[in-house]
């Protein structure tokens, strides 16, 4: 078994010969695990090597939104549901696995309507999804009247919490 | 940004009364996101009033039509006497940002029935 000076959560190579993972060997196995962004790359001088790889997908802050009437009234205390829309299998940094075809979260809002903040609100960042995701978001009163027609969003993987007023609604009438 | 539009106006019933204590109920026909940005939301149907003149006092703060996106988004409005009884059916109107106040009596109602 050969040392592993990996910048990973995880690291197991199985390297017959030369001790080192920079060495030129013939046959190397190398287990990763890395945080999206997910650029997964070697570089190895070998004559045969299998990767397996494991991509754990970060949760993003969701902030703002200021959802609201049409006359301006804040949809006070109100929430919204945002589901995937196709299934996906995550694995999250604390090691659990989720799949299926109906993950969900519930978003609250605050007295502002705005995603609140206390406590911080997370989803998984569509973009580092495999295959491509998108989520389905509705927005609903406090008392849980509808208040948006299902929309279509993404949610980019930023270093910085994503303000979700940024999406523009692309759906048909309510 | 907040609301960018206010709008007024006098209803009068078919008799040419004033359609005092009256009310609208209106609706969004999409979501939609303003300038700010807000996330402004077509499920939730408001109600006006009209005082004792029929008229819109004071006059209401709403999001134009032409300040959301996307595009095309229109009013749904229906107009009632105090009784409940309905004056104007399911209407479509579209509210521009200028000019401030809007007069609802300007506007084109369509039927949307």
């Amino acid at each position: 078994m050969t040392a592993v000076n990996l910048d990973q959560e995880l690291g197991l190579i199985v390297a017959p010969g030369s001790p080192s993972v920079a060495a030129d060997q013939s046959l190397s196995l190398i287990v990763e695990q890395r945080l999206v962004p997910a650029i997964i790359y070697n570089y190895i001088d070998q004559q045969l090597a299998l990767l397996v790889v494991k991509r754990i997908v970060d949760l993003v802050q969701l902030v703002g939104g200021s959802y609201q009437s049409f006359l301006g009234n804040p949809l006070a205390n109100g929430y919204l549901l945002m589901s995937l829309t196709n299934p996906v299998e995550i694995y999250t940094l604390g090691s659990d696995v989720i799949e299926g075809n109906d993950i969900r979260f519930k978003i609250t809002l605050d007295s502002n309507g705005n995603v609140s903040q206390t406590p911080a609100q997370y989803v998984f960042s569509t973009s580092s999804l495999t295959p491509a995701c998108t989520y389905t978001v509705q927005a609903y009163a406090a008392d849980g009247t509808t208040a948006s027609a299902p929309q279509i969003v993404t949610v980019p993987n930023t270093s910085v919490a994503y303000d979700v007023s940024q999406w523009i609604p692309t759906n048909p009438a309510f | 940004m907040a609301t960018d539009q206010t709008i007024t106006g006098t209803f009068v019933d078919p008799q040419g009364n004033p359609l005092a204590n009256g009310y609208l109920v209106l609706r969004l026909s999409h979501d939609g996101q303003s300038g700010a940005p807000n996330q402004v939301v077509a499920g939730l149907t408001q109600r006006i009033t009209l005082n004792s003149s029929g008229t819109i006092s004071p006059a209401v703060a709403i999001y134009s039509n032409s300040g959301l996106l996307p595009a095309n988004t229109f009013y749904l409005v229906r107009v009632y006497a105090a009784d409940g009884t309905e004056v104007v059916p399911l209407s479509q109107i579209t509210i521009p940002n200028t000019p401030t106040p809007v007069n609802l009596a300007t506007l084109t109602w369509s039927s949307a029935s």
